[in-house]
């Protein structure tokens, strides 16, 4: 394979554009300053989302185990499209040992329940509980997630969780870089999810008692 | 100390305040090993929103609620997600209102009551009622109602309908059987 093929993104150099005449551009031309460009294959938008998991090959596919979280309503509504994106970015970024579709499910279980969008919560959104500043950092072709990344995403759209359960699935692929470097070592899942919440290193009485509940749920996910 | 006193911001008991002499009690009206709803008298609910200044992301909340049981141990439900200050702050008006017009509280949570984390040694004071130690009794939080039916969901407030979410029925019943 060529090292062209490998890149991520390219520069696209200040260029001008030609744009209706007015009074700030009079002579019908702009500069467009220097640029990131995402190449084919290295981002999604709600459309190649949608075109993904409509076309996606189940078989062989991992499922998060079903029947299990009872006293959650919708427990197990979204367990297609955890299974299809965990597997999708588990082929993508080729890590070992892979991430676990349980362990997803499980993460959704404690940021809402299930619940699509948690009204009570100014800052984070939709079913995972997405920052702004993740959704930010998750769109930018320049950014720390710039080795694959999403387009055209807006705000509302996390309410939707078959857009907002492949971006947490991203998301934690790049939770689990920042978990490694922190911890000199791959973290397990408590640590990703840890990582994820923000609270690997924290020291907080709510971290230990959020981790007993997200451990409970995974170990129950986990149960044979 | 310095770490306490920073994380604990705000902490709320509206027990004693307008319920001096009223019973205190403690009953769990249900478990099984995925959750288990609660019957108490208000002077017995503590809130919290633990600022989580060391974490990652600046300007985290944890919510908590703990709850004074009937063997004077600290069982505490948990947000699974993190707030902003106002947000959490949000939180802590609408089940201080809860708790201010009720007499009787209904807390569902999801979750083993019989599961104890052996190693928990936080304590918390309950004003009037004195320190107590937590039993390392870990719940998620679902809901919390009053006997008039104000009801605060987890994730929607006042919002959500029905309060609490199924598959919660159970404290309906015992409101239904208790004079």
């Amino acid at each position: 394979m060529t090292e062209k093929s490998k890149k991520r993104i390219t520069m696209v150099r200040e260029h001008p554009r030609h744009v209706p005449l007015s009074r700030k551009n009079p002579d019908g031309l702009t500069i467009v300053d220097q640029h990131p460009r995402r190449l084919k294959g290295t981002y999604l938008d709600s459309v190649e989302i949608e075109s993904v998991f409509e076309g996606y090959d189940r078989k062989n596919l991992v499922w998060p185990k079903a029947g299990i979280l009872k006293k959650y309503k919708n427990a197990d509504k979204y367990d297609e499209i955890i299974a299809i994106w965990t597997d999708y970015f588990n082929k993508k970024f080729d890590v070992n040992p892979p991430l676990d579709p349980d362990a997803v499910k499980a993460l959704i279980a404690s940021e809402s329940g299930f619940r699509l969008d948690p009204l009570e919560n100014k800052v984070a959104f939709g079913i995972a509980q997405i920052t702004k500043g993740t959704l930010k950092i998750l769109q930018d072709p320049a950014g720390e997630a710039k080795e694959f990344t999403f387009d055209k995403i807006r705000q509302k759209d996390l309410r939707d969780p078959s857009i907002a359960i492949p971006m947490a699935a991203r998301w934690l692929f790049r939770k689990r870089d920042t978990a490694e470097s922190k911890l000199g070592r791959a973290p397990n899942a408590e640590e990703l999810i840890l990582e994820y919440k923000g609270l690997l290193k924290s020291r907080s009485q709510y971290k230990e008692k959020a981790l007993k509940k997200f451990r409970e749920d995974y170990a129950a996910l986990k149960k044979k | 100390m310095r770490h306490l006193r920073k994380n604990e911001y705000v902490a709320v008991c509206l027990g004693l305040l307008s319920f001096g002499c009223a019973t205190s009690s403690y009953r769990v009206l249900f478990q099984d090993e995925s959750a288990a709803e609660l019957s108490v008298s208000p002077d017995r609910i503590r809130l919290q929103c633990e600022d989580l200044y060391d974490a990652d992301i600046k300007g985290l909340y944890g919510f908590m609620m703990h709850v004074l049981d009937g063997e004077n141990k600290v069982t505490t439900l948990i947000q699974g997600n993190t707030f902003d200050k106002g947000s959490c702050e949000n939180r802590l008006k609408g089940i201080g209102k809860v708790l201010r017009e009720g007499k009787k509280i209904y807390i569902a949570g999801r979750g083993d009551l019989n599961s104890v984390d052996e190693k928990s040694r936080e304590e918390y004071t309950f004003p009037g009622k004195g320190t107590f130690r937590s039993g390392g009794r870990i719940l998620n939080f679902v809901a919390i109602s009053n006997e008039h039916g104000l009801c605060y969901d987890a994730y929607s407030g006042f919002r959500e309908q029905p309060c609490p979410p199924e598959p919660f029925p159970f404290w309906n019943a015992a409101k239904k059987s208790s004079p």
